[in-house]
């Protein structure tokens, strides 16, 4: 034993996720009952397993309609191949992984392991490799599961054995970039998202190739798993501790925010914090003189939307994946591509809202200006309503360059910029789905009709401020009563946003 | 081995947050057998000195070394030194407060945990609610099981931020006597305190915190706290 410091020495039998997981395992059981657990199991299967029939139905249906009315060519004077298309996504979804997996780490440690277990003066490989261990094995099987319903609607000559293939093929390609992710957290591997970006490009043909049957891409890439886990495994412990609970707060804050189903938490919790050198951006504007306590708050709102840019890089990756999608030639029938083009709008909603998210979970601040609160809401709308406008014109400028609508497109298409503008305000101030409010009996059963609404606000008005654009789209040709509908609509979307509860 | 220089050296360390220094750059010696007290009003960065010296937080500019090398929080050799109680409300939601000081001790290769672990119990008075989740107890009593995790582990350097806070008038005396016998014992305590009876019972010296940061004996210290309170 060591007299001045009173140790016995390092321990090497001493493990310290062991001990915690034992201790609060011991715990557990004195407290819960088998029953319960059981019951708990059993509803969580049996929902898992309604929801996953519903998917596996509606995306059965949707191939069956692909099989028998294959998708229109596309009329765009510059066309993508099919194949092109499939693996651009393919590509944006292993780098949507990436992101991800950076934003959590992807070796992280929680809150309070951080604080009691990273002050420890033992070695940290082992606290941390257990649990990206599971976080690199449930993201493989989580990618492949997601990835299944793409391979079935988008190979339609694949065999199910293709199908599973391919589905494996993205999984261990998703491991592959998420254990990439994990080496830039190793001290003095700063290497940047380049070999990430090479690895996405170099599998995205990869599960296409697995489609026909062939076992040889999901092979190699478990190979590469393989080299890469055995990399990252040795060096664990070299991890800086601030790293480890900073990935370990945002994967805790997003993991809450599943439980409880607040999309709007879950963006909070990605989204991060501008950089301390944005606060000197925009200052000239700030300080712009405001007479009134509205132009006061149109300035620091416009000010704080300004300061924030990871929204310019969000829209600019849905401006490219629209035209796209609207460029490929055949695989989607005109609805499927319009309804893509709506998705991406309530995505550009949401991207634009970040700062209206930020201040609604401050409402005490809102409530001491002395402005109604649909003022208040008016002028968080402006500069989210001007950058979808934008974003809006961009879209619709595009697909008229691709001679896929007239020029007259572009007018509805800035005007329904301003209502989505406004849905991202009215999408950001949506509560909390509260799961304490009972459902509501209807002839189709019960319903939990305060809980959708809640989740459906702001998709709500997105839907109704680009339901003429879109309409404009479909027909071909922009009447001038589609161009005062749009007018409508949008204002509709603004006072729903300002006005409603 | 016996020790070259101070247990811990403070140069030019300006502290703060994006880079925007929340008080003057500090610059401090604590030797072995030592209590430094850091004092200072609200706000003037006071924790955030002790944070910065505890390697939680990466400095401005300016040096901090312990035991002549360069503070670093990953470093083993530092963790196992150096032991810090800031006010910070986590805890295990699962593990009682003897599983919590337990996983401390085992953690630190204390000889004999559970007896380690029971005499802290013992001496923050909750050893009647030692198997309950610090959860279910007090915010005071968490508060002792923080300060009982820093104290339940052998250490050379001592860090506690404000540990009067929460406390009764019983248990602040108790913990100024607990401070002084580890400085006696040859450990340098880094304490940052509101409290003038703390400060006069335990610290050699005091650091006040401001623009400008300025040495001052206990007594002037305790002076100045008592005049801004």
């Amino acid at each position: 034993m060591d007299p001045k410091t009173g140790t016995a020495g390092t321990d090497p039998a001493f493990d310290v996720v062991r001990f915690t997981r034992t201790a609060a395992r011991q715990r557990s059981r004195r407290e819960h009952r088998y029953r319960d657990v059981l019951v708990d199991v059993y509803s969580t299967g049996l929902g898992l397993a309604v929801v996953l029939m519903m998917l596996g139905s509606l995306v059965f249906a949707v191939r069956t309609h692909l099989v028998l009315e294959p998708g229109t060519a596309s009329s765009a004077t510059v066309t993508i191949p099919q194949e092109y298309l499939q693996a651009g996504l393919t590509v944006a979804g292993l780098l949507a992984v990436a992101l991800f997996s950076r934003k959590i780490g992807p070796v992280n440690v929680r809150r309070t392991e951080g604080f009691w277990w990273l002050g420890l003066p033992v070695g940290r490989r082992r606290m941390v490799e257990g649990s990206f261990l599971r976080r690199v094995l449930l993201l493989c099987l989580g990618a492949a599961v997601a990835y299944l319903p793409f391979s079935v609607l988008t190979f339609l000559t694949a065999q199910p054995l293709g199908h599973a293939l391919a589905s494996a093929t993205f999984g261990l390609a998703a491991a592959s970039v998420m254990l990439l992710s994990a080496i830039r957290q190793l001290p003095g591997r700063g290497q940047g998202p380049v070999p990430t970006l090479v690895l996405s490009v170099a599998t995205s043909a990869l599960p296409s190739v697995a489609s026909a049957g062939l076992y040889w891409p999901a092979l190699v890439l478990m190979a590469a798993v393989l080299g890469l886990w055995l990399l990252v495994a040795a060096r664990l412990g070299s991890i800086p501790g601030a790293d480890l609970t900073r990935g370990g707060a945002v994967a805790g804050h997003a993991g809450s925010a599943v439980f409880f189903m607040d999309v709007n938490e879950l963006t909070r919790a990605f989204s991060g914090t501008p950089g301390s050198g944005s606060v000197s951006r925009f200052r000239c504007l700030y300080a712009l003189p405001a007479r009134r306590p509205w132009t006061a708050l149109l300035l620091a709102d416009a000010t704080a939307f300004l300061r924030h840019t990871s929204q310019w890089r969000t829209l600019a990756a849905l401006l490219v994946l629209s035209i796209a999608v609207m460029m490929a030639d055949g695989g989607l029938v005109l609805p499927a591509r319009l309804a893509v083009l709506l998705m991406a709008g309530c995505a550009a909603a949401s991207a634009v809202g970040v700062v209206a998210k930020r201040t609604a979970i401050t409402p005490g601040v809102d409530a001491a200006l002395p402005l109604h609160p649909g003022a208040v809401r008016l002028s968080r709308i402006v500069l989210p309503a001007l950058a979808l406008s934008l974003w809006m014109a961009c879209l619709t400028g595009g697909l008229v360059l691709l001679g896929l609508a007239g020029p007259a497109l572009l007018v509805p298409g800035a005007i329904a910029g301003l209502g989505m503008g406004a849905a991202a305000v009215r999408g950001a101030y949506r509560r909390a789905p509260d799961w304490s409010r009972p459902p509501v009996e209807t002839p189709f059963g019960p319903v939990p009709s305060a809980q959708l609404r809640s989740f459906t606000a702001g998709i709500d008005t997105v839907v109704i401020a680009m339901a003429p654009v879109l309409l404009a789209l479909y027909v071909g040709q922009v009447p001038g009563i589609l161009v005062v509908a749009q007018l409508v609509a949008s204002t509709l979307a603004v006072l729903m946003a300002a006005f409603s509860r | 081995m016996d020790r070259v220089g101070a247990l811990l050296e403070v140069s030019g360390l300006s502290v703060g947050y994006g880079g925007v220094p929340v008080c003057g750059p500090v610059s401090a010696r604590l030797e072995a057998g030592e209590v430094l007290a850091v004092v200072g009003f609200n706000g003037a960065g006071k924790s955030t000195v002790a944070r910065t010296i505890a390697g939680k937080q990466a400095p401005i500019d300016g040096e901090v070394r312990f035991d002549g090398l360069h503070v670093n929080e990953d470093s083993i050799s530092f963790r196992r030194a150096v032991a810090a109680a800031f006010d910070e409300d986590i805890f295990f939601p699962s593990l009682s407060i003897r599983e919590h000081l337990q996983l401390v001790a085992r953690g630190h290769s204390v000889a004999e945990p559970d007896g380690a672990v029971s005499r802290e119990l013992e001496f923050f008075s909750l050893g009647h609610r030692a198997d309950v989740v610090p959860d279910l107890v007090s915010s005071g009593q968490r508060r002792r099981l923080l300060l009982a995790s820093a104290l339940v582990r052998p250490s050379s350097l001592l860090i506690l931020d404000e540990p009067e806070q929460r406390l009764d008038p019983v248990m602040r005396e108790r913990l100024a006597g607990r401070i002084r016998a580890y400085s006696e014992s040859g450990g340098g305590v880094l304490l940052v305190t509101h409290d003038p009876e703390l400060l006069l019972r335990t610290a050699d010296r005091a650091l006040l915190i401001d623009e400008t940061v300025l040495e001052l004996t206990p007594q002037q210290a305790a002076a100045d706290i008592a005049r801004a309170q």
